[in-house]
């Protein structure tokens, strides 16, 4: 019983003299920390993506409040949490758009031809140092996930070897941007959909339909329908692109590229893709009927004369 | 070491040798109907084509001239007519610009050629101060497979001084015998190409040369020495059969027990390394005025039907050499262009040779098999054979820990990726890989640097 006293007794001791320590250095060596750092920083998504360009969330708060840079930004935040920081701050932090990631291709292993089998270590990076991994095209998404390796927010799955991105999860920092060696990932606004060049690819049209059932092959009908001039197919480059700040997700050039199917759409667009599709349609059957008609009666014309003629 | 013979000092590997095709003699494969010519097939600033297309070329005439200090002219193996000038698949895996030339089958010279046999009174006489530029203009690169121009080697800086010469026939590489065979057959053109070197960098001071060859060879060494004894100041040295002894720093090491600084060419240690296919193409150029238009290629593995030697035209397909040697065999599984060391694995036959092209090899279902990748035991054996000295299982632990800035006081960039740790590795981790990306993330963590550091120093002087 003594011994446990004892002990207990001695600890306490101990216990006592180390905080009273603590307490008399903690207010003697106090750095003085502006405040505010740490509401910003509480505010902030707490992912440390690093996409600021800051080392982690607390380091942005820290030079957002002490030394702001013009311009500088949280990617990552949405725009009630960038006003509640400003109002924290009492200066208005620099608002971007919001984006997202999206990929530039839609090889599936059902839509690209299999050509090798890779078995080096799943690392997008190091299958394309060799050269194209297991599909043909050498433009393609590989598909070994060092996007879904990078990526803080869970957004990215690979399905069917390609990268596939959750609109909702995503966004916007940039990081598996960074990190694909093939590149063909891009940042696009937040919007309530998406209209994209599902290929990346810069060969010629006919090595591209040999590889690839859904690549793009420039044959340019989706410049001729766009309307506002948002697509373009640079001269030598053999892939059509589509400038994000241009396009009003028409929908248009979805439906006008039946042959390939290189241009994709997600969200809203959607709806009103089948709607232009299905006026299409619906406008080659009445031609085609139409022309069916115009034939019958060509021929009911030419017909009747004869008839004529051998009564006569 | 066994018997006494010389190697090189730290780490190293013993392979089995599989030298399958060493018995075969060199065979000559037709010149095919149509080359196709990369403008890269060398370290360096990709040459710049000269010819355009419908262009009628003859041997040896200049089809793509180099372009910057570290560069290669290319010039044309056969004669004929440009077909086009476009990208098309080479052995580097990627696409590249291609000179495809239809052959017109008539094997005309673009320049005269002389034929004399090599003999030590004739490189006696032999006026050196043009060698060098006949080099250059040739398009002569390293043949043993890093290709580096042979041009900027036989040029070193005024303040360097070489005093060795050591011409590599080690071909430490399994499987690939294309070194061994020329060395058998073709012994007199070498030394004399060695003995040309060697008077280029006379000028300075005596110059010793050395022919290091491994013990796996004995009729090359025989040969050789038989073609050396003619000769002052060469010697023939027989080496023990360890891998990596082909590398410029082991072979160094190995033979005159010099070490080359981190970093540094072994110039600085007064070395030059010469293969031996390159110094018979040194030889033919300066003294025959010969362009360099076809090389041996080793054609091998139990994935092909006959392992051969073949003598070949540049820009002939790797599908026609495989044709040559019976084709591949049913249960075929791995293309690789090189030794299967340090080959690149391919994912179509349909590339051309290339000057850096020593061995073609095509591995069956069983030696191509791979084991199952498993964690790091730390038994640290890659440690003991990597004959750079580095550390490869930490490095590997560090790459895949995204930890890439702490590489450079890894010393990574010192590695030679030969492979060594790979074979070794009780845990069969795929370690070159994953090296070869972490070279690649240090350069840009270090170039980043230095374009911060330029920056920075920018602002200062505004």
């Amino acid at each position: 019983m003594n011994e446990i006293i004892m002990s207990v007794l001695v600890m306490g001791l101990i216990a006592i003299v180390l905080a009273v320590a603590l307490i008399i250095s903690s207010k003697k060596f106090y750095v003085p920390e502006n405040p505010l750092i740490e509401k910003v920083a509480a505010l902030l998504p707490q992912a440390n993506c690093g996409a600021c360009g800051f080392p982690g969330c607390a380091g942005f708060a820290k030079a957002f409040v002490e030394e702001p840079v013009p311009g500088m930004r949280c990617p990552v935040a949405s725009a009630e949490v960038l006003k509640a920081i400003g109002e924290v701050v009492g200066r208005n932090i620099a608002e971007g758009k919001p984006m997202r990631a999206v990929l530039h291709c839609n090889g599936r292993h059902s839509n690209v031809q299999k050509v090798s089998e890779y078995i080096g270590i799943r690392s997008c990076a190091a299958a394309h140092m060799l050269y194209t991994g297991d599909k043909a095209c050498r433009y393609s998404c590989i598909g070994y996930g060092d996007c879904v390796k990078v990526c803080l927010f869970g957004a990215i799955t690979i399905e069917d070897g390609i990268s596939v991105f959750d609109a909702e999860k995503c966004t916007g920092c940039g990081l598996c941007v960074k990190e694909c060696p093939r590149k063909v990932i891009s940042l696009v606004q937040k919007r309530i959909s998406n209209v994209r060049i599902s290929c990346s690819s810069h060969d010629r049209g006919p090595v591209v339909r040999k590889n690839c059932k859904v690549g793009c092959i420039a044959c340019g009908k989706c410049v001729k329908v766009c309307p506002k001039e948002a697509i373009t197919v640079a001269p030598g480059s053999n892939l059509a692109i589509i400038d994000d700040e241009k396009c009003i997700l028409c929908g248009k050039c979805v439906a006008e590229c039946d042959t390939m199917h290189a241009i994709t759409a997600d969200g809203r667009v959607v709806k009103a893709v089948e709607i232009i599709i299905k006026k299409k349609q619906q406008e080659k059957e009445e031609k085609q009927k139409a022309a069916a008609l115009a034939a019958a009666g060509a021929a009911g014309n030419a017909a009747a004369p004869d008839t004529k003629e051998v009564k006569s | 070491m066994a018997l006494g013979l010389k190697t090189f000092s730290r780490g190293g590997i013993h392979v089995d040798d599989r030298k399958y095709s060493h018995e075969s003699p060199i065979e000559m494969l037709p010149a095919p109907k149509v080359v196709v010519i990369p403008v890269s097939q060398h370290i360096g600033a990709p040459a710049k084509a000269v010819v355009a297309k419908d262009q009628a070329v003859k041997i040896g005439q200049l089809i793509a001239e180099k372009a910057g200090f570290i560069s290669a002219n290319v010039t044309s193996p056969v004669s004929g007519v440009v077909k086009a000038v476009e990208a098309r698949m080479t052995p580097t895996g990627f696409k590249q610009d291609c000179i495809v030339i239809e052959n017109d089958m008539k094997d005309e010279y673009f320049e005269a050629y002389t034929e004399t046999a090599p003999s030590p009174e004739l490189i006696e006489k032999f006026d050196v101060s043009g060698a060098v530029k006949a080099v250059e203009k040739a398009g002569i690169v390293g043949m043993g497979g890093a290709a580096f121009p042979t041009s900027v080697k036989l040029a070193p800086p005024p303040d360097v001084k070489i005093d060795t010469v050591i011409l590599n026939g080690v071909e430490c590489e399994p499987y690939l015998t294309a070194d061994a065979r020329i060395m058998i057959e073709d012994a007199e053109k070498i030394v004399a190409g060695l003995a040309l070197i060697m008077k280029i960098f006379a000028g300075s001071g005596p110059v010793k040369g050395y022919i290091g060859i491994e013990a796996n060879k004995p009729v090359a060494i025989v040969k050789m020495s038989e073609a050396a004894a003619k000769y002052k100041d060469i010697e023939v040295v027989s080496l023990a059969l360890k891998y990596p002894q082909g590398g410029e720093k082991q072979l160094i090491n190995a033979i005159v027990g010099r070490e080359v600084p981190s970093g540094k060419l072994p110039s600085t240690v007064g070395c030059v390394v010469q293969n031996v296919a390159t110094a018979s193409a040194i030889y033919a150029a300066a003294v025959n005025n010969r362009p360099l238009i076809e090389r041996v290629v080793t054609v091998t593995g139990l994935g092909v039907k006959k392992q051969k030697n073949l003598l070949v035209r540049f820009g002939t397909m790797f599908t026609e050499l495989i044709d040559f040697c019976g084709g591949i065999t049913d249960d075929s599984a791995m293309l690789i262009c090189g030794g299967p060391m340090m080959g690149k694995a391919l994912q179509t036959s349909e590339v051309p040779v290339t000057k850096a092209v020593s061995g073609i090899l095509i591995l069956n279902r069983s030696e191509a098999n791979l084991y199952e990748e498993a964690p790091c035991i730390r038994c640290g054996r890659c440690v003991d054979v990597c004959p750079m000295g580095l550390q490869p299982g930490l490095i590997n632990k560090v790459i895949e820990a995204g930890d890439y800035a702490r590489l450079e006081e890894l010393s990574l960039l010192d590695c030679i990726e030969c492979g060594s740790c790979n074979y070794i590795c009780a845990g069969h981790e795929r370690l070159v890989q994953k090296i070869k990306i972490g070279k690649v993330k240090l350069q840009e963590i270090l170039k980043a640097r230095k374009d911060k550091e330029a920056r920075e120093k920018a602002n200062e002087k505004k």
